[in-house]
């Protein structure tokens, strides 16, 4: 019996330290003290799962769902704090609307803490002074104009209504551009990175609904996700054997698959994403090639029908629009915005790229100027924050441009 | 030797017993089978696979026609051409995902339909939008060019030729129209005229919505909904297992299910009768049920539940729990979504159209019947009895407006005897199509603009 027994526990101790020796070729780190990496870096490895489906702006981030009833803005009151929700039924309110990329943010945030917006006021005919301010961010530093423009166009069909709209965009509309038109995406959808990276991690494991293979693969693949979750947390290094088969199982039935049906895979897929240019007679040259460059004036061309239809959608009078600066490469910046880096693609000419489509706009809709850090200004180059000024410049545009007549 | 012998005779009685016990099991199994796929099939099973009456393991379409747009909520695949469908209802699909029927796109040639489109000088853009009705309405205005005739007389539209561009699919829902034309326009497409035809989904995929817990003003539950609830099952890798199991337990029911209609014999057909039933109700039912629990946690898709407190100011929550506040709430969505059409069309030198459809169950005088009326119906007609009179107001409030959004629930009033409905929800036939042209190019004639 005790013979038995020693030879029971020194086979456990071995395939414990067999165990330990595998996890940390695997990790490079120690079981014991460390084995929450293995989940962390599964989990750290998509950042699209930051982002949830939307059906009307593409995606939004996951935090929409856990503020309730969000409908695609943040609700600020007095000095940031959060209020309200889409659609707000404040009648006395002043409710401003900002909407566009990471500059619309700053703007948002400017507004909200605004005392020259406040003091203001007082001298706009039928909004007297101490009225309760709310700004509507609705911005995301991800998205493109014409994301923007159904932004306003779902808030406003469900009841908000707005007396100033701020807009800031420009660069994402031509980075998305060439970054879609790369991959055979549609340049006018939203950013590749996180829609089409999404619906590939939504699909990815989404085979099974013509072949066994298929099955297989995504029922064994949950297999090796339950047993990596449990070796993860068991104290015993011997569990973290088990994950060992069916990894194996699992990376051979994924190569198979590939190999027999990857590209039926592909064809079947629930998104529709490909690109095809419209090839009907008298179509616009500029998108039949796609090449860099075409894409880049692809993209302006889209930001500019997107700001013509984001402002038909307002009462006339009631906008501010302006074109946002290219953001340099601060470091600090993504810790701030730790979005997928759609900048990546945006070179300096696209702002004159921008001017240039944005002056065949009509007069009233057309971006304005405003006071915003500049490539070479070295306290956003350094704090990446918007330079002093931006805010009071912001302030003094809505409170030019606040609307006189009211939408149906 | 004699108990030798009386052992082998006393195993052999014992084998013969057993022999005869399996082979009445084998019958009584055989018969069991032979019954089941009677009573299922109506025949004898025996040399029904030969016969070439059942087609197993073919299914007609084996994935979703409908694929998630990022804009519109969803589109057609794009190039269906499934052989299941007689040629007529063949849809060939544009570079943007919206359909044309197979005749006209063969008629009209290759890439005929391609979207941005740039009309010449002597070429009038008509979109029209709305969810199958208007689907169902473009195809017949193309094919009949009745439409074209109409507008002849209007002096924007005379010696042009008139370019259709359909932008309707089933079950599109306001503000999905909202959102398809805004789209439309920032890719630089403008109209000349556009028509929005729409009432029914309105209320009818509202009223699902709130049933299923999808927010009101999103595409249907029943088709978004359905397809991002499908896909997700295969796919809820991060927190639970029951999606895929529920998947994986289906297709082990289908696979028996198919093997079985592939059976010589009864007793086969048993088996795999058996397996695809256990795996069918004893597995995939429950892990579904399950799963229905979870998905709300882990899912991809925003949906979010309607709160009547989001939409009406002196709504409290719970109070969609009395239908005319839905319906109220639906129908604010759906006149402000058309105020707003009415705004991007018009200020880009285009005219627009909004027509509330007419509906069997919203009569202004005559009656129309259902085809097959049966209790389900009250799933189609409640929806359109409660909610349609809102929308009538909402209409009404807009015309007054002085917004082009008119109240077609009489346009068939005085059609001739012919028109009708077509089945027992909402679609009509070409009388009526033909007579519902002629009411809407009236309102565009009485309407200042420019003609």
């Amino acid at each position: 019996m005790k013979k038995i027994a020693v030879i029971l526990v020194s086979a456990l101790l071995i395939a414990e330290g067999l165990g330990a020796i595998l996890f940390f070729g695997w990790t490079g780190k120690f079981f014991y003290t460390d084995k929450t990496t293995l989940t962390g870096q599964v989990q750290e490895a998509a950042p699209v799962q930051k982002y949830m489906f939307h059906p009307y702006v593409g995606f939004v981030p996951k935090g929409a769902k856990e503020q309730g009833g969000h409908r695609l803005a943040t609700f600020l009151c007095g000095e940031g704090t959060r209020c309200c929700q889409a659609p707000c039924f404040e009648p006395d309110a002043l409710i401003i609307g900002v909407f566009g990329d990471q500059w619309a943010g700053y703007a948002a945030q400017a507004l909200a803490r605004s005392q020259k917006l406040r003091s203001g006021l007082s001298d706009q005919p039928g909004w007297r002074d101490g009225k309760k301010i709310i700004v509507v961010d609705a911005s995301d530093a991800a998205s493109t104009q014409i994301q923007h423009s159904l932004r306003l166009q779902f808030l406003q069909a469900i009841g908000q209504r707005f007396d100033a709209v701020v807009l800031a965009s420009g660069p994402n509309s031509v980075s998305v551009a060439v970054e879609n038109g790369r991959r055979s995406i549609h340049p006018a959808y939203p950013s590749a990175q996180i829609w089409h990276g999404l619906s590939r991690q939504v699909e990815r494991m989404n085979l099974s609904l013509y072949d066994q293979p298929g099955i297989a693969l995504v029922y064994h693949q949950r297999r090796r996700d339950h047993f990596e979750d449990l070796a993860s947390k068991s104290p015993i290094a011997t569990a973290f054997l088990a994950l060992f088969p069916i990894v194996y199982y699992h990376d051979a039935a994924a190569a198979r698959f590939e190999l027999r049906h990857g590209k039926q895979w592909r064809a079947l897929s629930h998104f529709s994403t490909e690109y095809r240019p419209a090839k009907n007679p008298g179509f616009e040259p500029e998108s039949t090639r796609m090449t860099e460059d075409a894409l880049r004036r692809y993209g302006a061309a889209r930001w500019r029908d997107g700001v013509r239809t984001f402002a038909n959608s307002i009462p006339r009078g009631g906008l501010v629009s302006f074109i946002s600066p290219i953001n340099p490469p601060c470091a600090e910046n993504e810790n701030l915005h730790p979005v997928p880096k759609i900048g990546r693609y945006a070179q300096p000419n696209d702002a004159a790229l921008l001017h240039e489509a944005g002056r065949s706009l009509p007069e009233a809709v057309r971006p304005q100027s405003i006071v915003a850090p500049q490539q070479n200004d070295e306290e956003y180059q350094v704090k990446c924050v918007p330079a002093e000024g931006f805010g009071e410049s912001v302030s003094d545009a809505v409170l030019r441009n606040l609307m006189v007549e009211r939408p149906q | 030797m004699t108990v030798a012998r009386g052992i082998a005779g006393r195993l052999r009685t014992v084998i013969v017993l057993a022999l005869v016990n399996l082979l009445l099991l084998i019958g009584l199994l055989e018969l069991t089978g032979t019954g089941l796929f009677y009573s299922k099939f109506g025949g004898l099973i025996y040399g029904a696979r030969d016969s070439g009456s059942f087609v197993a393991g073919v299914a007609p379409i084996k994935v979703l026609d409908t694929v998630f747009h990022p804009y519109a909520g969803y589109s057609i695949r794009r190039s269906l051409k499934n052989p299941k469908f007689p040629e007529e209802n063949f849809y060939y699909v544009n570079n943007e995902g919206f359909g044309i029927t197979w005749n006209y796109y063969r008629k009209q040639g290759e890439n005929c339909c391609d979207i941005p489109v740039r009309p010449g000088d002597n070429q009038y853009l008509v979109a029209i939008h709305g969810g199958s009705l208007a689907r169902n309405y473009a195809r017949y205005v193309r094919q009949s060019g009745y439409l074209a005739k109409r507008l002849a007389a209007l002096p924007a539209a005379a010696g042009k030729e008139i370019i259709i561009v359909n932008l309707a699919l089933s079950g599109y829902r306001q503000p999905q129209q909202l959102m398809i034309q805004s789209y439309m326009q920032s890719l630089g497409q403008s109209f000349d005229l556009v028509i929005n035809i729409d009432g029914y989904n309105e209320v009818y995929h509202g009223w699902l919505n709130h049933e299923q817990g999808v927010d009101i003003a999103f595409p249907a539950a029943d088709i978004w909904g359905a397809m991002h609830y499908y896909l997700e099952r295969l796919n809820m890798e991060v927190d639970d297992d029951q999606g895929i199991k529920s998947i994986y337990h289906l297709w082990r029911s289908q696979g028996h299910n198919r093997q079985a209609v592939q059976c010589r014999f009864g007793l086969c057909y048993l088996y795999h009768f058996t397996l695809g039933h256990y795996f069918a109700t004893g597995k995939y039912s429950n892990d579904l049920s399950k799963f229905s629990k979870v998905a709300g946690n882990t899912t991809h898709f925003l949906r979010l539940a309607s709160s009547p407190k989001g939409y009406l100011p002196s709504a409290t929550a719970g109070a969609f729990a009395a239908e005319q506040v839905l319906y109220k709430a639906i129908a604010g969505i759906w006149g402000r979504s058309h105020a707003q059409m009415a705004n991007i069309v018009s200020r880009t030198g285009g005219r627009y159209i909004g027509i509330l459809q007419p509906n069997l169950y919203f009569s202004r005088g005559r009656k129309f019947e259902a085809a097959n009326p049966s209790a389900w119906l009250k799933n189609f007609s409640r929806p359109v009895e409660i909610g349609y009179p809102f929308l009538v107001q909402e209409a009404e409030r807009l015309s007054k407006a002085g917004l082009p959004v008119i109240d077609g629930t009489m346009a068939l009033e005085d059609a001739p005897q012919a028109a009708r409905y077509t089945d027992d929800c909402c679609h009509i036939n070409d009388t009526a199509r033909k007579h519902l042209t002629d009411f809407i190019v009236d309102k565009i004639s009485d309407r200042a603009g420019p003609k």
